[in-house]
């Protein structure tokens, strides 16, 4: 039989939608590896050369696994869990997973993972078409807009149905971010302060002592003036990064002489009051008399890494999660001390992030069983984070994770002492109010306005924004 | 069966399949492309966070955007980018197309070599082009120092990062090439004997010839750039980020800043609507003014 060309078309088109049914039915006989990035996971046996089976089987079984009053559903549930994470940690937590679910047969789980940048966008977009999974990661300056618009289960309830859940183990000063109204809707994930961070190699060879938690502010411009050598590929910068408006610019940089960005409530802008005002004049000149931290075209010139990690500057001021990454490293030694201090004291925001609940969520006891063991201390010290919210994971995973002893217990103190979210920028605007203030900042870098120009215009510009702070 | 109901039995069959094979299609288009268009339309005149209903603000969002000086700034940056992409990209693209419609050797790799670039990812570009532009190590301030020449800050500087934008713009401009080159192989060869008769020499045979034939391409080459240029912002938007001091904001970035970031669907719709009469103005003025200087061989 012969065949027209309708006829091809049609059989073709027939061929392809049959040869699409097909590839399904094989694809659900077929086991289902759940795909990371560039990996592919085994759900039955998750292991990785970071991770192998054999050690977390071993952890798990080492670890003792804590009670909650809320019980475990009577028939099989699906919980929905969105994560950020990179490939080598996704093993990690599915590796997690399937030990939890050997610990709750009932509880099956379902995990997405999106990278950070796309995060928000995704799950807001999935908020708006009212299908959030059950249990979400959350940056620390989210929180509060999903609280505002009731989109957050509040998880008092559950801790109370909890004695096992130490609270007292997390930070309170870092909760801020997750509370609105007395009631508590995120548990962070990871809490961590800033620190100073010192090259020693370069300190041996200026001859000059450590920084220690005597240093003031002050000392710290002199030497970085010092520190200062160089240019080109040989630059050495005496401090990085230059500060910009960011959520925790007031609780690093302006706090320490009595400057806000912006006051507590986040309802009015003080930068160009005069204690903020001078030591953003400080920094300007830093940038453009001394030449002592990275300019812009400079942070191009790096690709925007920190000249720190690379061996080219003295000093860094940065959160204690950074030193994974240090303690990895064989270009130099370094070494870390607490931010130096003020006229009115010291002070360091405690920041982090959370796992939070979606208030739309149908399996929310099933949601909070996995949170609990999660963020429990057993779960921290599995999942080996560098950066754990409980205090008491700090030495088992430091240790794992070779990072010294000796700056585990000065994160450990620094958390207990003074690390809070004051100052801490978390309402609705935040993230247009760092936008808007950022390129100003930015001219005034390059030279094109003065500092009180550019500290005027962020004023006017800011103060509007702060508007969508106002939450009913 | 007679002759005509045999007939209207076929036509109706092959309408049958029209409509069948024309519906994926259709259903795309209506739910993909004609519906967000409309509910952009609905959106410009609404408040909508994406986790609250949406509220109706009337023209506020219209108010706004005509009160805000960054959107200003950045339809400013957006026409700039436009200009320079367009201006650079259709004279350097054309010269190329001339270069490769020589018969030469390796005349076929030659112009393998030149849409080689149209395939590379976006963000290898951008990468590739950050080394390029950079104030110290880049090729070009190292191509200006080797002649005494100290280069700009590219895209550092604000003044300097709009030019550098529109320098990597040519960078992927295979397509165009191979409209030219289309283009140039459609001229008649009788034009150009005529004109060498005529005692034309290569510069008056190019300008009064080639030039004349090919200026419908070039100004299909010019409108279909200014749309893309005006609505580009991905490579910038992993290049700058809008800066140094919303010296690139242009205004696709600062649409997807409020769409994407900020989640003001509404003022972010408000702002497509803007760039959506941007694109129809200076389309319309391309228009109106190539009939001075676009010549159509048959009319």
């Amino acid at each position: 039989m012969e065949m027209n060309r309708r006829q091809m078309l049609a059989l073709a088109v027939a061929a392809a939608t049959l040869s699409a049914c097909g590839d399904s039915r094989q694809q659900k006989q077929a086991a289902a590896p759940v795909k990371s990035g560039a990996q592919v996971i085994d759900p039955n046996r998750p292991s990785s050369d970071d991770w192998p089976f054999e050690e977390a089987e071993q952890l798990n079984n080492s670890l003792t696994w804590p009670k909650t009053n809320v019980p475990d559903p009577a028939s099989k549930v699906t919980i929905t869990l969105a994560f950020t994470t990179d490939a080598v940690t996704e093993v990690r937590n599915a590796q997690f997973d399937f030990f939890f679910k050997k610990r709750h047969p009932n509880i099956e789980i379902k995990r997405e993972s999106a990278p950070f940048d796309q995060f928000l966008t995704k799950y807001m977009a999935q908020a708006a078409g009212g299908s959030l999974p059950d249990v979400l990661y959350n940056h620390y300056s989210w929180t509060q807009n999903l609280i505002a618009n009731k989109v957050l289960q509040p998880l008092d309830d559950f801790i109370a149905k909890t004695p096992e859940f130490d609270m007292d183990d997390i930070p309170q000063r870092g909760l801020g971010y997750f509370k609105r109204d007395g009631a508590l809707y995120g548990l962070p994930t990871d809490m961590a302060p800033k620190l100073l961070f010192y090259n020693k190699d370069l300190f041996d060879k200026a001859g000059l002592e450590y920084p220690d938690e005597t240093w003031t502010w002050d000392k710290v411009f002199e030497t970085a003036r010092k520190m200062t050598s160089g240019s080109g590929v040989e630059k050495i910068y005496g401090i990085s990064p230059m500060p910009k408006p960011s959520p925790d610019l007031s609780s690093v940089y302006l706090m320490p002489f009595g400057g806000r960005f912006l006051d507590a409530a986040e309802s009015k802008v003080m930068i160009a009051e005069p204690a903020a005002r001078d030591v953003m004049a400080r920094w300007l000149d830093l940038l453009q008399k001394d030449k002592a931290v990275p300019s812009l075209a400079e942070l191009q010139l790096l690709e925007k890494v920190d000249p720190f990690k690379s061996g080219h500057a003295a000093l860094f001021v940065n959160g204690a999660w950074v030193m994974l990454e240090l303690s990895k490293q064989k270009a130099f030694k370094w070494g870390s001390t607490q931010v130096p201090k003020g006229p009115e004291g010291r002070t360091t925001p405690a920041v982090g992030s959370a796992l939070v609940m979606a208030a739309s969520s149908k399996n929310k006891d099933a949601a909070w069983i996995y949170m609990h063991e999660y963020l429990s201390a057993s779960g921290y010290k599995f999942r080996r984070i560098a950066a754990p919210a409980r205090q008491s994971a700090w030495e088992d995973n430091a240790k794992a994770l070779g990072v010294p002893a000796e700056e585990a217990e000065l994160v450990k103190k620094i958390m207990a002492d003074y690390a809070s979210d004051d100052g801490v920028l978390r309402l609705p605007a935040n993230k247009k109010v760092v936008d808007t203030a950022v390129p100003i900042w930015e001219r005034a870098q390059l030279g094109k306005i003065s500092v009180d120009d550019a500290l005027k215009e962020m004023v006017d510009k800011v103060t509007p924004v702060l508007s969508e702070n106002k939450i009913a | 069966m007679t002759a005509v109901s045999v007939r209207s039995t076929l036509a109706r069959r092959e309408a049958r399949r029209f409509h069948l094979f024309v519906s994926p299609w259709l259903v795309g288009f209506v739910l993909f492309s004609a519906g967000p268009i409309v509910a952009a339309v609905v959106l410009s005149f609404m408040e909508w966070n994406l986790l609250q209903s949406p509220r109706w603000v009337g023209f506020a969002n219209y108010v706004r955007m005509v009160n805000d000086p960054e959107f200003w700034e950045s339809i400013e940056n957006t026409v700039q980018f436009g200009v320079g992409a367009v201006a650079l990209g259709v004279t350097f693209t054309f010269a190329l197309a001339l270069l490769l419609n020589q018969p030469l050797r390796f005349q076929g790799l030659f112009r393998t070599v030149m849409y080689l670039p149209s395939v590379v990812s976006g963000l290898a570009t951008a990468l590739l082009w950050l080394n390029i532009l950079h104030p110290d190590y880049g090729l070009i301030n190292k191509m200006l120092a080797s002649v005494g020449i100290q280069g700009p800050g590219w895209l550092a500087s604000q003044e300097w990062a709009i030019p550098g934008l529109v320098l990597m713009s040519v960078w992927g401009a295979g397509n165009t090439i191979v409209i030219y080159l289309a283009g140039l192989q459609g001229i008649p060869k009788t034009l150009y004997e005529a004109a060498e008769i005529d005692g034309a020499g290569w510069w008056r045979r190019f300008w009064s010839v080639t030039v004349p034939m090919m200026s419908p391409v070039i100004f299909f080459n010019v409108v279909t750039g200014f749309i893309a240029a005006l609505q580009s912002y991905v490579l910038i938007l992993v290049m700058t980020e809008g800066g140094p001091g919303n010296a690139t904001m242009v205004l696709g970035l600062y649409i997807y800043r409020h769409a994407f970031v900020y989640f003001d669907m509404g003022y972010a719709a408000t702002l497509s609507w803007a760039m959506f009469v941007l694109v129809i103005v200076v389309t319309a003025i391309q228009f109106s003014l190539a009939r001075r200087w676009v010549h159509y061989e048959f009319k």
